[in-house]
């Protein structure tokens, strides 16, 4: 692109020093010096507006209100609105071909104004522009103090193999090293704590009101506007419970009391996020088998990633969200290809089914799926030594 | 030896300085200096040209971390970190007026390198703002045609980085062995 000779002067809006001198260089460089920034807006040909910040359209009015002569270019990731033809947009990121075209219309809009005025106001004060940040935050409502319900915002616990026995439990009567009782290790969560609470779950959210689920353990409450529950026991506690078989469950809904309400509101480390806690319930109650709802024989596909940094992670629990993000797959193909015991993939599956992440296919033709053939990595090397540097330290 | 680099990108004050100060193996060199403009109200410092850290690998091999520029106004910088990179670490804000806008325009920015890589997306703030939820990113995200892991990320918290880094790379390969 031909550009006029002599370099376009820009007053800049909405950038702080740092980034002026940013653009300054841009212009200089990558623009191949077709614009040049200067301080003192009134010796400007045209101005620069950045018009994400926060009230930039009050800002932009009271430039072309001030120097309604002068071109404005807006710089903005979003595209021209309407009523800003007379405006030259610029769409983010700032490519120098899209800012060499802007500085072009602006001369040749400069060279078309024949009554050009040089009286010059002052630029909007910094305490202006200052102010307009505010209604950059959205609303944020601390009244509910969310930061004091840490059990929410605490990393969850990263668990490799030596440590799954031990915390997980171990599934009875199941040798998982026999490939024909690993098949049949499934598990009923109806039988279970974690069914009662799946049913309560259901029943919450379809009457859109907190309850207070009795189940002959400790109440649970459920709070589904804010996807909280909160419990009086710790994790230790639940697992015991977990595990334990219900032959003849007959859990009980009431609607939680102004004074209960009073009352967990004065314990908020004892909220917990719904689905984190479902997630380590099903891991709990699960011990490594897999849902009796899933069939075995036909491949299962995760719907999204879990939230890994705020719930349980199991062993290979991140190779086996990665795998089946790709393209469904039996359990025991997951583990056969990650070459990892079948009770990692079950255990997995079993809290990603809890919470609703995991899906089976169901057409005759789904069971036909060719899984992708898996590329060499050729930065293998690489990447084991990055995993192995973030899981030690 | 070869160049390996995972970049960490996103708006202001999504905390991509701290993330990599968090997993650096040396103090991270910064180019940060006080803010006088818009960036003033999210945080008294931001990045004009980019934040650095290394990461020691065994065998003496390095992983070099860098951060874009908070401002979302240049893209020829981006460029030339994208060179030799690994992978895109997406840190947005949640406190933000539009985080979707603000993913929607970093997913478009680094579209093509995503295309040869892979993105994780760390969602900051969230204890400040819980909405919206890592569901509602999900669901945003379904039309863009990709399913990265996105998770809540407290980015002063090693962990929290450290597991975002590992989705990343398990991203590319899950056979990568533990």
């Amino acid at each position: 692109m031909k550009i006029n000779q002599k370099p376009l002067q820009l007053a800049l809006h909405g950038m702080d020093e740092r980034a002026q001198k940013m653009m300054a260089m841009f212009l200089h460089g990558p623009c191949q010096g077709a614009a040049m920034v200067v301080a003192n807006s009134q010796d400007a040909q045209a101005n620069v507006i950045d018009a994400d910040m926060a009230r930039s359209q009050a800002v932009l009015n009271d430039i072309v209100d001030k120097h309604p002569e002068k071109p404005v270019i807006v710089l903005s990731v979003q595209d021209s609105q309407p009523g800003q033809e007379k405006l030259i947009h610029v769409k983010k990121p700032v490519t120098s071909a899209r800012m060499l075209t802007a500085v072009e219309q602006a001369k040749n809009l400069i060279a078309l104004n024949t009554g050009p005025s040089t009286e010059m106001q002052p630029d909007s004060s910094p305490a202006d522009t200052q102010d307009c940040q505010v209604a950059l935050l959205k609303t944020i409502n601390i009244g509910n103090d969310d930061r004091a319900k840490i059990s929410k915002h605490q990393a969850a616990m990263n668990m490799d193999e030596q440590g799954f026995s031990a915390f997980i439990g171990i599934a009875p009567n199941i040798d998982f090293s026999d490939p024909g009782q690993v098949v049949l290790a499934s598990y009923n969560a109806k039988l279970h704590f974690q069914g009662i609470v799946q049913a309560a779950y259901k029943f919450a959210f379809e009457k859109v009101r907190a309850i207070n689920l009795g189940s002959g353990w400790k109440p649970l409450l459920i709070f589904p506007d804010n996807r909280e529950i909160w419990l009086d026991a710790d994790d230790k506690m639940l697992r015991a419970f977990a595990g334990i078989k219900m032959n003849s469950p007959s859990p009980t809904i009431a609607v939680i009391d102004e004074r209960t309400y009073t009352a967990v509101n004065g314990q908020p480390e004892k909220f917990q996020d719904m689905n984190a806690f479902l997630w380590k319930l099903a891991i709990w109650t699960s011990k490594g088998r897999y849902p009796q709802e899933l069939d075995i024989t036909k491949p299962v596909y995760l719907k999204r990633w879990p939230e890994f940094t705020r719930w349980l992670i199991t062993p290979h629990a991140l190779r086996i969200a990665a795998l089946l993000i790709q393209s469904p797959r039996t359990m025991m193909n997951t583990a056969q290809v990650l070459n990892i015991n079948p009770r990692y993939v079950f255990v997995f599956i079993s809290a990603a089914h809890a919470v609703g992440l995991v899906g089976q296919t169901q057409r005759e033709s789904d069971d036909k799926i060719e899984t992708p053939a898996h590329k060499p990595n050729v930065r293998k090397g690489l990447m084991s030594r990055i995993i192995s540097k973030l899981r030690r330290d | 030896m070869s160049h390996y680099k995972i970049i960490f990108t996103g708006p202001v004050g999504a905390g991509k300085t701290t993330a990599i100060a968090s997993i650096s193996d040396q103090a991270p060199v910064q180019t940060d200096a006080s803010a006088s403009d818009m960036t003033k109200s999210r945080k008294a410092a931001t990045t004009v040209a980019m934040d650095y850290g290394i990461m020691k690998l065994a065998g003496g091999e390095k992983l070099h971390l860098y951060g874009t520029p908070g401002q979302e106004r240049f893209d020829f910088m981006w460029d030339i970190l994208k060179t030799g990179g690994i992978g895109l670490i997406l840190l947005l804000d949640n406190t933000r007026a539009d985080p979707f806008q603000d993913m929607r325009f970093f997913l478009d920015a680094f579209k093509d390198f995503i295309d040869k890589t892979q993105v994780a997306i760390g969602v900051t703030q969230m204890d400040l703002s819980s909405t919206p939820t890592i569901d509602d990113y999900h669901t945003h995200i379904q039309g863009l045609g990709i399913n990265p892991p996105i998770f809540a990320v407290d980015p002063r918290a090693k962990k929290d980085v450290s597991i975002l880094i590992q989705a990343l790379l398990y991203s590319l390969d899950p056979e990568l062995e533990e």
